[in-house]
């Protein structure tokens, strides 16, 4: 499934001249060197800051990190950058969270909605 | 920006009193003052953009894009109050020519790296105290491997980090490759010179006393 979202995710870049892609280091071997595929490094809270910085300017960016890094780490800038701008931006995660956070913390972020896929199609009724 | 209604710089401190209610205006919408009056009168360009990161001391902010006709005069005289647009935050939904909500800390600098790895020449205002916030080292250490050339962080240093920038602030910027200069943060004609300096990342460092 990672293997197809990377592969998207490139195709996204060079067909629709909208589309950024921003990573901190996770990703960034897999999505080939683009002018609008940025990689700030292990640096969550960036990470998201740019996809916001990015959105003002009418790009739709598309963020990817694990869920911890993507979520718990950069949540104040999920919360404030994002949400509270308003902001668009398409997140795309990786794998669970220890505890489920995941799960609970976007839900409380304005306007962000959630859609969860799973590897596993007897695992996908209980998670989703 | 229209041109029709404009006001000068001696006219702020009426339009100060007018948002505050006071003739007394703190530390912290007074320090901005004359940075941001320098930028709207004699920087910004109509495709440039500016964010106010420290945006807790908005009401100099809101002085001067009345001033410049972006604001309507009449929307100070409201501010803080239930019905009014103007907050202790500015809200970019909510009041015209605001580019980014903010107020909380650290966030204006990442965001501004965003804007401007699209080429936008962007400005970002943030303060020394505020520097203490890890968030912007991420954007100072990104912006200045990656030489977005457009970015300016303008750091208004009124000495109110808790544990101080030992060599002045910076010499954190440099390090990672910034240029960087030093004003008097009342000096118009230094910071105008500072702000339209060639090359960047470029840190601006305003100092501010009084």
């Amino acid at each position: 499934m990672r293997e197809r979202f990377y592969q998207l995710a490139t195709e996204a870049l060079w067909e629709n001249d909208r589309v950024a892609v921003v990573l901190a280091a996770i990703g960034a071997a897999k999505i080939a060197e683009h002018p609008r595929r940025f990689d700030v490094g292990i640096r969550e809270q960036l990470m998201i800051g740019v996809a916001a910085g990015l959105a003002l300017e009418g790009y739709r960016p598309i963020v990817h990190s694990y869920t911890p890094f993507l979520v718990e780490r950069p949540y104040e800038s999920l919360k404030l950058d994002l949400g509270h701008n308003d902001l668009g931006a398409v997140l795309v995660s990786y794998g669970a969270s220890y505890d489920a956070y995941c799960r609970s913390v976007p839900g409380v972020v304005p306007r962000l909605r959630r859609r969860t896929r799973s590897t596993r199609p007897t695992s996908r009724r209980r998670t989703s | 920006m229209t041109a029709t209604t404009e006001l000068g710089y001696d006219e702020l401190p009426a339009l100060l009193t007018r948002v505050t209610g006071d003739e007394k205006h703190d530390s912290s919408s007074y320090s901005t003052l004359d940075i941001v009056w320098v930028l709207y009168d004699r920087v910004l360009e109509p495709d440039d953009r500016f964010l106010l990161s420290k945006g807790h001391g908005p009401t100099a902010y809101y002085a001067i894009l009345a001033a410049k006709g972006i604001l309507p005069v009449e929307a100070l005289d409201g501010f803080g109050g239930f019905e009014s647009t103007l907050g202790h935050h500015p809200d970019r939904l909510l009041v015209p020519g605001v580019e980014i909500s903010s107020g909380s800390l650290g966030h204006g600098l990442p965001i501004a790296v965003g804007v401007a790895l699209t080429g936008r020449r962007t400005f970002v205002l943030v303060g020394d105290g505020e520097l203490d916030e890890g968030s912007n080292w991420e954007a100072v250490q990104y912006a200045g491997r990656a030489r977005i050339e457009t970015l300016t962080t303008i750091v208004i240093d009124n000495a109110s980090a808790t544990y101080g920038w030992p060599g002045g602030i910076e010499e954190r910027f440099a390090l990672e490759g910034w240029r960087t200069r030093r004003v008097d943060g009342r000096d118009h004609d230094a910071i105008e010179h500072a702000l339209r300096g060639r090359g960047g990342p470029l840190c601006v460092v305003a100092e501010v006393r009084d």
